[in-house]
Formats: structure tokens, C-alpha cells, sequence
């Protein structure tokens, strides 16, 4: 694993490249595309043995964080939804020049599943295969999610919805801005251009069922429904992480086929 | 200021990232940020990437990193506990600094598990000048029992709390048997009080600054001076700094204490650094 900065040194994100399993190169890399918030915490592990994975089947494989988010500059505060989905643009150049190729997949888990794929709906970035794993489908419903878990604790003072609209959940913000700018974003309004696509879900739910009802039609199109833990939103005394390992499998065994 | 990713080590090298300020200065003490449990180097809610860049920022250069099979760090082969090979990580990430960059005093931070290490690291390094910990070890002293079981006897929370806990040494302990779940298997567990008043007085006795700020969610505290009466047999002086937020929970998801925590800590590096150039001055 490589450790590095990249990107506008103004604007650094940071990323871990994972080299190549050498008996096995394909010319291919991968970008996985990270939760947020606590999930992104729970599930920091799970990406990275995903990572290793894909890397040991000879991907070119590299995790990285948005701005504003892990190690990558600036504050959450300062940044928009435009940014991220920009950066998932930096991510993927410099995943092409690192790995020399031109072929890349995309892999993004709940937020950044519903990010990968606005992202890829650039047709200049070529992404060929998709991953949408437990995706968000739409900032409205995410919206919801979080309002709804933030309703269940009344009174704290952690969890809730600041006076500049911020909505502060388990430790993370997300501005009034973000929040505007994901509520246009809708992955059932979108018609994706990568040439195939897998959705995989931990649970049904009536969300992952609309997204499936509306992309069925794509020739692209594959659902999947893994059975594994899923409940990102928790936050346990005890930090406890998700390794989801049936879910790491399948995604594993479908990018190589 | 600006960061670098860095790794340390041979062959399963520790993933770390410097931040380093403009005027870097190696003559004034580096902070180690040490991981929390399972949580990798950015710490909870990224306090410790926010921490990091306040102390650059200040003027002191600031290492977050993973210790082996954390975060970005790769597992390393032996078999050595985690107390052993963390400390023995912690000396690596020392003398990495003290090689590239010069330094030579360190001030070691880190809440819960990290607080453990910090901890135990300045027992056995002269380099480390202070520790700054969120929850460290923890005793109960009979004015902690008066005040939860007694002084407020509607405290219905607290005696069904006690209930629970003496129900829980007749239960049989299990592990979580969650399906694909991990926590840390490295459980915390206290030295005894005495162990630990003697070694606050051997690294008291060496001039080390402690810092020891106390959440709601260590029960086992209940007032701010507590700490400090606890270990009464220790000789502190002045270099104990001792706060209790009550308020406060163990992971700190308060936006309040997000921006509060840094900048008290920033402030107590300031301060352990004069004291500690004042005095290689007057030694001088």
C-alpha cells in the first residue's frame, strides 16, 4: 500500500494506492469511492480488505478520501457536493496515469455510490464497470435518513440541525449547501453510461427495490442481494467496525468476471 | 503548513502523515497522535486530522499514524501482544523523528487506547515530555460513591446501573457473536491504582507534563478533582492539568467539543514547550 497526496496542492486528497498482485496484472485499475460520516469510520477497514482483494486479482486499486473528509485538505465546512464529485474526476486521472491504463471501474459504498455514479455519468472519464454498493439513491432519501435518525434522540446536543441549516450527525456535518446540492441528485433520474453495472444490497428495502425496478430494463444492469450486516448508521461503545465478508466476496468475484 | 504521507519502518512499514509547519522548529517538542481502538489515524470524527493541523498551525510538527494491521498500516508478523509490538511502534515512530528530523522531545496524545499507550510509552522513554489523554485509567474513591449512589438517592439511573453491574459478574461473559463484526480485541484492562501512582511518580519525577481530560462516559469519574485525589500519593506539582466535561461523550460528536478539544490541547503543547525550553535555558 502507498500512502500519498495528490491532486491540486491547494486542494490535496489524499489516497492508498494498492499495487498490483504481479502474477496477475490486468490492465485495470479501480477507484472505490468512500462512505460518510460514521460510516465512512465503520467501514474504513471493509475498504481497505476490498482493496487488497482486487489488488491480489491484479487490479490497480486506489482508495482515497473527498475534501473535507479523512486526510484529504480543507474543512467540511468549505466544501460542495460539485467538489467531491470533482475529486472523484482527480482520483480517477491520477488512477489512470499511476496504473498507465485507461480502463476504470468505480466502486462506491451508500454516499459514495450515489456519488460514483453521478460521476460517471461524465462519459469522458470512460467508466466501464460500476459498483454500486447499499447506494444512497437520492440525497432526499438520505436526507430523510438522517432527519429521521436524528428525531429519535430529541434532546441531544450532538445529533441535530444547526441554526445555518447544518445537519450534525454522530460527529459529522453536512451544510445547508450539501444538503441542497445532494436533494438534486436522484440515481433513478439517471441513465447510466457504464457498460455494466452492479448493485449490491446487504438488505432489501423499498429504496434498493425502486432503484432495481428502474434500471432493470438496462441490458448493463445486475442486482444483487447478499444477506450481511448493514446498519452503517450505528455507533457502538465500543467502535466496532463492519467486515461485511459475503458482500467483499461478491463484489470481488464480479469484478473478475 | 503541509503534510506528508510517510512510512516508517521495514518491511511492513506504518502508514503516517507528518504535518509539519512553515517555521519548523526542531528544537520544540512533536506531537504523536495515536489511534483510538480500532479507529484508524484521522481519529474520531477526524479530531485527530482537525488536532494535527491546529498544532502545525501553532508551530509544532504533528504525526498521526497507524499502528500495524490499523487504518493504513499492514499487519506485521510475530507474536507479540498488542501492548508490546504498540509500544515498540511507538519507539520506531520516535526515532524516525529524532533521525529525519532532529527532534528529540515528544508529546504523545491519545484518547482511550491511545491514552493507554501515551501512557505507557513515557514510562520507558526519556524523549516524552508530556502526555495528553481523553478517558485514561480510571479509579473510584468513596467521595465517587457518595456522589452517584447516595447524594442524589433519585438517581434511579445510577443504582439500576450498579444492579446491572453486579448481575454482570454472576453472567457469563460472551463475545459478540455478531456475524461479520469486529471490535478491538485488545480489552482494556486497568493496572491496579498502586502500579500506576508508582509509575506517575517515576515520570513525574522526570519533569513530564500530563494532561488528562475526563469524558462523561468514563463512569468511573464523577468529579474533576477526582484524579488527582485518587493518586494523592503521587507528587504532581505543577505538571498535572486535569478537566472532567461531564457532558461529554467518549467519542466526542459534540460539534462544540470538536472545535473546543484542539484548541485546549494546542494550547497546553504551547505550553509544556515553553516550560520545557525554559528550562534546558536555565540548565544552559
Amino acid at each position: 500500500m502507498d500512502p500519498f497526496f495528490f491532486g491540486a496542492s491547494t486542494q490535496a486528497l489524499y489516497g492508498v494506492y494498492h499495487h498490483p498482485n504481479q502474477q496477475l496484472t490486468r490492465n485495470e485499475a479501480i477507484l472505490l469511492c468512500p462512505s460518510f460520516g460514521q460510516e465512512y469510520m465503520r467501514s474504513h477497514r471493509a475498504n481497505r480488505q476490498l482493496a487488497s482483494s482486487l489488488a491480489k486479482q491484479g487490479f490497480h486499486v486506489l482508495r482515497f478520501d473527498y475534501r473535507g473528509t479523512g486526510d484529504s485538505s480543507a474543512n467540511i465546512e468549505d466544501v460542495t457536493i460539485k467538489d467531491w464529485l470533482e475529486d472523484i474526476e482527480t482520483a480517477i486521472e491520477e488512477l489512470k496515469e499511476t496504473a498507465c491504463t485507461s480502463i476504470v471501474h468505480v466502486i462506491g459504498l451508500r454516499l459514495g455510490g450515489l456519488l460514483a455514479s453521478t460521476a460517471a455519468l461524465n462519459k469522458k472519464l470512460k467508466i466501464k464497470k460500476l459498483v454500486l454498493w447499499d447506494p444512497i439513491i437520492s440525497g432526499e432519501s438520505y436526507d430523510i435518513e438522517l432527519q429521521a435518525e436524528i428525531k429519535k434522540e430529541s434532546s441531544s446536543k450532538c445529533n441535530l440541525i444547526d441554526e445555518q441549516g447544518t445537519l450534525h450527525f454522530n460527529g459529522f456535518p453536512l451544510t445547508q449547501e450539501m444538503r441542497n446540492d445532494l436533494m438534486d441528485i436522484n440515481l433513478c433520474d439517471q441513465k447510466p453510461v457504464a457498460r455494466k453495472i452492479y448493485h449490491i444490497v446487504s438488505s432489501e428495502s423499498e429504496n434498493a427495490n425502486t432503484l432495481k425496478n428502474t434500471w432493470s430494463e438496462l441490458s448493463a444492469y445486475q442486482y444483487d442481494f447478499v444477506k450481511a450486516p448493514g446498519d452503517w448508521n450505528h455507533v457502538d461503545e465500543s467502535g466496532g467496525i463492519m467486515l461485511p465478508q459475503p458482500i467483499l466476496q461478491a463484489i470481488a468475484a464480479w469484478m473478475i468476471k | 503548513m503541509r503534510e506528508i504521507a510517510v512510512k516508517i519502518g521495514h518491511p511492513t512499514p506504518l502508514t503516517g502523515i507528518i504535518t509539519q509547519p512553515n517555521n519548523f522548529d526542531a528544537s520544540k517538542p512533536a506531537v504523536l497522535i495515536l489511534n483510538s481502538g480500532l479507529m484508524h489515524h484521522i481519529g474520531t470524527c477526524r479530531l485527530s486530522v482537525k488536532l494535527a493541523r491546529q498544532i502545525a498551525d501553532a508551530g509544532f510538527l504533528a504525526i498521526r499514524f497507524d499502528f500495524s494491521g490499523l487504518g493504513d498500516s499492514a499487519a506485521r508478523r510475530g507474536t507479540s501482544s498488542f501492548h508490546e509490538s504498540s509500544l515498540a511502534e511507538l519507539k520506531e515512530v520516535l526515532d524516525y523523528l529524532q533521525e529525519t528530523k532532529g527532534i528529540t522531545k515528544f508529546i504523545s496524545y491519545g484518547l482511550c487506547s491511545g491514552a493507554d499507550a501515551s501512557y505507557e510509552i513515557s514510562k520507558i522513554d526519556d524523549r516524552i515530555v508530556g502526555i495528553a489523554q481523553i478517558d485514561a485509567y480510571a479509579y473510584t474513591n468513596w467521595k465517587w460513591f457518595i456522589r452517584r449512589y447516595i447524594g442524589n438517592l433519585k438517581n434511579m439511573s445510577a443504582w439500576l446501573g450498579l444492579l446491572e453491574r453486579f448481575g454482570n459478574l454472576f453472567a457469563t461473559k460472551s463475545n459478540s457473536e455478531k456475524e461479520f463484526y469486529e471490535a478491538s480485541d485488545n480489552q482494556r484492562e486497568h493496572p491496579s491504582r498502586d502500579s500506576v501512582a508508582e509509575n506517575l511518580n517515576q515520570i513525574c519525577k522526570r519533569g513530564v507534563y500530563i494532561y488528562n481530560i475526563f469524558t462523561g462516559d468514563t463512569i468511573e469519574i464523577n468529579y474533576e478533582n477526582q484524579y488527582r485525589e485518587v493518586f494523592s500519593d503521587v507528587d504532581f506539582g505543577n505538571l498535572l492539568t486535569l478537566e472532567y466535561y461531564e457532558e461529554l461523550e467518549h467519542i466526542i460528536t459534540s460539534p462544540e467539543y470538536q472545535k473546543l478539544l484542539p484548541q485546549k490541547l494546542c494550547d497546553w503543547v504551547k505550553m509544556v514547550s515553553d516550560r520545557t525550553n525554559t528550562l534546558v535555558t536555565v540548565i544552559n
